[in-house]
């Protein structure tokens, strides 16, 4: 680059020293190749490395006239400002910002195979990761719009801020630095859902493996051939590490599943393999009184499908004797129903007896499972229509 | 000031199946952070609601400050 300097004052001399018109273009050249030689080292660089092109200017010295500066500097300068564009970001309208971040998770959501999904027990596909950010989207046009005037434009545009947010916060992982991503798959039968959780941070990329989604899908197509459940069911198995409700970290914590009014039921499969593998299974000959569950778990298969059907039984309270809603989650309801059928004086197992939700749904694991029931807790079932006998062709 | 009521439920109740025994517990959206909540958006349909009451909230607030200056 030096060189190129003492080319421009060599040509300079060279005019000065005898002005003349090969002279001075001979100058004008010696300048332009010196503004060639810094584009080329900012081509080889690049803005990649955090290099700007900022030429040399050459200010009139007395050889150049205005125009022929201006002829000169104006190349560099326009290619200085092109490449200072290209640098910028450029700015991206709302919709194409809630696009922009909807891809980023969708590219997060690991691909499930055909093959994988034939293994599943039903018919079973993988939901487009997009359509989450749809039902997002039609949800907070919808609460928005309970707060502003229906159909306002005020009240789109404060929705779609709303997920723009939401959807980049959720991109970057939260404060834990684990994105809650999953992989969705559908019955196209009868609409069950089963969430596969899995972290892009992490080394495997989904939670539990295809056997634990098979597991799952044994146990709901068990729940469908033996009861009449006709409302969409959605188990989701929980990634190592995620933070629980309680705040408490799957893994470090005890629990083995939980269970949320509009969430559906939930599965911790690593927590279960170290159940087992610390020989803490309940696999004793069952006794109601003296079992810890109501269905002995002697392998680990037995208690992640206890855990499903468990957990299901949870889900089909909130569902059956209430609305799906944290305030009209049918506990009060179902606690009623137990009065006035005897069932609160019944035994079911140890973990059953801490109180009728809990007794619902070990009872209703020991239906599914074994096809044991007492006749009160059938007339329970009957009472909404979840026996397999009111099912209708 | 303006201040605008929420019309959904922000109080969360779980049932946790542990190996000790079951327990209750209560998320509260509304103690959650702007990130925590962001985490739950696919999870809990109350979470977006809670996103937009506060996308809501906010512009209220900042007409307030411009409607006082």
């Amino acid at each position: 680059m030096l060189e190129g300097y003492k080319n421009i004052k060599a040509a300079r001399t060279a005019y000065l020293d005898n002005p003349s018109d090969e002279a001075k273009q001979l100058y004008i050249e010696a300048i332009q190749q010196q503004f060639a030689i810094e584009q080329s080292m900012y081509d080889s660089n690049g803005p990649l490395r955090g290099y700007r092109y900022t030429p040399s200017t050459f200010k009139s010295d007395g050889i150049l006239s205005g125009r022929e500066l201006a002829l000169v500097n104006g190349p560099a300068q326009a290619a200085a400002a092109s490449q200072e564009n290209q640098s910028k970001p450029k700015p991206r309208s709302l919709d194409a910002a809630i696009a922009a971040n909807s891809r980023l998770i969708a590219a997060s959501v690991p691909k499930i195979s055909e093959s994988d999904l034939r293994t599943l027990n039903g018919s079973w596909i993988q939901r487009d990761p997009s359509a989450y950010v749809d039902r997002l989207s039609d949800a907070a046009v919808k609460s928005s719009y309970g707060y502003l005037n229906v159909d306002s434009v005020e009240g789109a545009f404060r929705a779609k801020m709303a997920i723009k947010s939401a959807l980049a916060r959720y991109a970057a992982g939260g404060g834990n630095k684990k994105a809650r991503v999953f992989a969705e798959l559908v019955n196209k039968d009868n609409g069950d859902v089963i969430r596969m959780f899995g972290s892009p941070r992490s080394e495997s990329k989904l939670a539990g493996t295809m056997a634990d989604a098979k597991l799952t899908s044994d146990a709901l197509a068990k729940i469908h051939e033996t009861t009449n459940v006709t409302k969409p069911l959605q188990m989701s198995v929980v990634a190592p590490g995620t933070i629980l409700p309680d705040g408490s970290t799957s893994g470090d914590s005890r629990a083995l599943g939980y269970a949320f009014p509009g969430g559906g039921g939930h599965v911790l499969p690593d927590r279960l393999q170290k159940m087992m593998t610390n020989g803490n299974n309940s696999g004793d000959e069952y006794n109601p009184e003296t079992s810890w569950h109501s269905v002995p778990q002697n392998s680990y298969e037995e208690a992640f499908t206890h855990t499903v059907v468990h957990e299901i039984g949870h889900v089909l309270m909130y569902k059956y004797w209430g609305d799906d809603m944290p305030m009209r989650r049918g506990d009060e309801s179902l606690k009623r129903d137990y009065q006035q059928l005897g069932i609160d004086k019944q035994k079911i197992s140890r973990y059953g007896t801490r109180n009728h939700k809990e007794h619902f749904a070990e009872a209703y694991a020991r239906y599914v499972l074994t096809g044991d029931a007492t006749a009160e807790f059938r007339d329970l079932l009957g009472s909404k229509g979840l026996l397999k006998s009111q099912k209708k062709d | 000031m303006t201040t605008l009521e929420r019309k959904h439920e922000t109080k969360i109740p779980y049932i946790i199946d542990s190996e000790d025994g079951p327990e209750e517990s209560i998320l509260d959206l509304a103690e959650l952070s702007d990130d925590e909540l962001a985490q739950y958006i696919f999870e809990i349909p109350q979470a977006i609601e809670e996103i937009v009451y506060r996308e809501l909230s906010e512009e209220i607030a900042a007409q307030d400050t411009n409607n006082n200056n």
